[in-house]
């Protein structure tokens, strides 16, 4: 059964990660061959790193790490944060707000609609990238913060949920 | 319409021939700056104003587009409440064979209507 292992550990800069995409979704396409899931996993690793790269604090850097096989795969992105810094919380309650709607695609549009309606756009407070994962990636996207100054979010994607960009079985 | 270069972004701005033609802009490569309304703001404010003064719809075709993070998407929103506010009709024109255009021009649907029109090829 093939099998992704992944470790990465950058500096905190933007410009870092469009080569984190493009390396995640070749690493992908290699491993399973499958164009989808390689720009599916692409987005998603891009998308938690530019949060962790926004809101990351301290000379750490971030880590992206990719665990899977064909059945289940996991994307993790940690970053260091102050210890007032309020995006832990408000992580926390984007994912609790996601998780308040029984369709991803309903969740989706939802935070779309969020994002016309304000009257001040600021796109680097919308959380429109993790209901994008969601959404795209039908996935599983849980919040850890139980380290003193460390967040680490995770998606986790399962064969069956993800649709025509499914996991390749082995 | 001047063409736009910004870094993997480009965007080619097509002469209209005709009043029946819309200002087609056709957008190639990536789209994932930090802050791609700082670029993307002024230049789709100049297309909506030639698009006006020419009294012409205004087209986006990403068929060539590789990738746009939800910053982009943002700034596209955005994009859709200037042209409403401004009474020109926008259309956003997406390969629906590339399954992130797909799921990304579906959603976008929910402002179709109000402001937007989606056009798959």
């Amino acid at each position: 059964m093939e099998q992704l292992r992944l470790d990465l550990s950058i500096a905190s800069e933007w410009e870092r990660i469009d080569a984190v995409r493009e390396a995640v979704a070749r690493c992908v396409a290699a491993v399973f061959g499958d164009v989808e899931l390689k720009h599916l996993l692409g987005m998603v690793s891009a998308e938690l790193l530019e949060n962790a790269v926004k809101y990351g604090r301290g000379p750490k850097g971030v880590t992206l790490s990719i665990r899977g096989d064909g059945q289940e795969l996991v994307v993790r992105v940690a970053n260091a944060v102050d210890e007032a810094s309020p995006h832990a919380h408000l992580l926390q309650r984007r994912l609790m707000w996601l998780r308040g709607f029984d369709d991803p695609f309903e969740a989706y549009t939802a935070a779309l609609q969020q994002v016309y309606d304000r009257t001040t756009p600021d796109a680097d407070d919308n959380g429109l990238g993790l209901a994008r994962i969601y959404y795209e990636g039908r996935c599983q996207i849980d919040c850890d913060i139980s380290q003193p100054e460390l967040v680490s979010v995770s998606a986790r994607f399962r064969a069956q949920t993800m649709g025509a960009a499914a996991v390749r079985s082995a | 319409m001047q063409d736009l270069n910004a870094g993997q972004l480009s965007i080619k701005a097509m002469p209209i021939n005709s009043a029946a033609t819309p200002l087609q802009l056709r957008l190639r490569g990536r789209s994932s700056d930090r802050h791609p309304e700082h670029i993307l703001g002024p230049y789709f404010a100049s297309a909506l104003s030639a698009a006006a003064e020419q009294n012409v719809p205004l087209e986006l075709h990403f068929q060539e587009l590789d990738y746009f993070n939800s910053s982009t998407i943002t700034a596209l929103i955005q994009l859709i409440q200037e042209a409403r506010t401004r009474g020109i009709k926008l259309t956003y024109v997406y390969d629906p064979a590339l399954r992130w255009q797909k799921l990304s021009f579906d959603a976008l649907g929910v402002f179709v209507g109000d402001g937007l029109d989606l056009r798959s090829v």
